[in-house]
């Protein structure tokens, strides 16, 4: 998985630390310079805005469990997102529809929109997409994550995890095309 | 990524495929959720404060074990060659050494299961070490028992003995997990 590349001005090993020790507000902390992400990571998988509020949240409090065994060998948001998306992916799976999305022969043909008259932005594209493109999506061109990986999350061939990037930015791609008025 | 997108042979679908590209790097990164989460997570966390670290040192704990098996084997030693007095002989009377075992095992064994209750939660390399040391005591106090079983009159040994219950007893009432060096 890429590692973020947003600049950090704020000693965040210092609070991982602090929350070891039980600084609650040393967590909170690190709560309020990640929520943003990984709410960001939970809604685009699910689509659900109620939903992934409880899988953020299931997130933080997975980490702060977990916090012991985190070695700091990456960095701190790296493994909270890694977590979030761990968590999210798992309540999906228990979802036949999605699981159903994730089979190759399942990726729909292309839809054309005849009727819309307006262009739409690309998050309420990716929202559209079907489960298992969308998925593959947000996890490789989003989150960075590789096939490799993502077929080990998803439970699906490298292949399989290709096909759907494929048909999720080819979607997308006609989703972004069309133009206002037309 | 490129190289996963099948490109089309046209100039309309590179556009697209420049597009989407565009697109995506405009992305935000965070999304807000619309409820702040921390009050939950914070709950949660109350429920489940961290643990010290582990890997404490127990280093302490071998000195000690290494200690008293010095001393109980120079008392031993030593306690072959007593000729056996009267004050030995009265102590014999007052108090065998079968009274002094039940004694024993009636505080032991309450103690053990408060010590593995309250140790319970420590990191698997610190219990390894610990119970280690707990073996080496258990079987320093067995030997000094079958010693004191072929001379039940020996002032030395028995007191030798009942030092090693202190000790071991001292030990397993100690909670571990607040004991860690930070």
């Amino acid at each position: 998985m890429a590692e973020l590349t947003q600049p950090v001005d704020y000693d965040e090993k210092h609070l991982v630390d602090l929350a070891r020790k039980n600084d609650y507000s040393a967590y909170e902390q690190l709560y309020r310079i990640h929520v943003g992400r990984v709410f960001a990571q939970c809604v685009r998988l699910c689509r659900d805005r109620d939903l992934a509020e409880d899988l953020a949240q299931e997130a933080f409090v997975q980490a702060w469990l977990k916090l012991s065994s985190f070695r700091g060998d990456s960095a701190f948001g790296s493994w909270l997102y890694r977590i979030a998306t761990n968590i999210t992916l798992s309540h999906l799976r228990r979802q036949t529809p999605f699981k159903n999305s994730l089979e190759l022969e399942d990726v729909p043909e292309l839809e054309y929109r005849e009727t819309t008259d307006e262009q739409i932005g690309l998050e309420q594209a990716i929202s559209e997409l079907p489960d298992g493109a969308r998925a593959v999506f947000v996890l490789y061109s989003l989150e960075g994550y590789t096939h490799d990986e993502i077929a080990g999350m998803l439970g699906i061939a490298q292949g399989s995890s290709k096909a759907q990037l494929h048909r999720a930015r080819q979607l997308l791609q006609q989703k972004l095309s069309v133009e206002p008025g037309a | 990524m490129s190289t996963e997108i099948h490109r089309e042979n046209n100039g309309e679908s590179d556009a697209l495929s420049m597009t989407l590209a565009r697109e995506i790097r405009a992305l935000d990164a965070e999304i807000q959720p619309s409820r702040d989460l921390w009050r939950g997570i914070e709950r949660r966390m109350l429920d489940h404060p961290q643990k010290a670290p582990g890997g404490f040192s127990l280093n302490w704990l071998s000195y000690g074990v290494a200690a008293s098996l010095i001393v109980g084997t120079t008392a031993l030693m030593v306690s072959l060659w007593q000729p056996i007095t009267q004050e030995t002989q009265v102590l014999t009377a007052d108090r065998s050494f079968n009274q002094m075992e039940a004694e024993y095992v009636q505080l032991r064994n309450p103690l053990v299961k408060k010590f593995t209750e309250l140790n319970s939660d420590l990191d698997e390399q610190t219990l390894d070490e610990l119970y280690r040391n707990l073996d080496i005591l258990e079987s320093a106090r067995r030997d000094i028992e079958a010693q004191v079983r072929e001379a039940p009159s020996n002032r030395r040994l028995i007191e030798t003995l009942m030092r090693i219950h202190e000790q071991e007893l001292e030990l397993l009432k100690q909670d571990f997990t607040r004991n860690r060096m930070m």
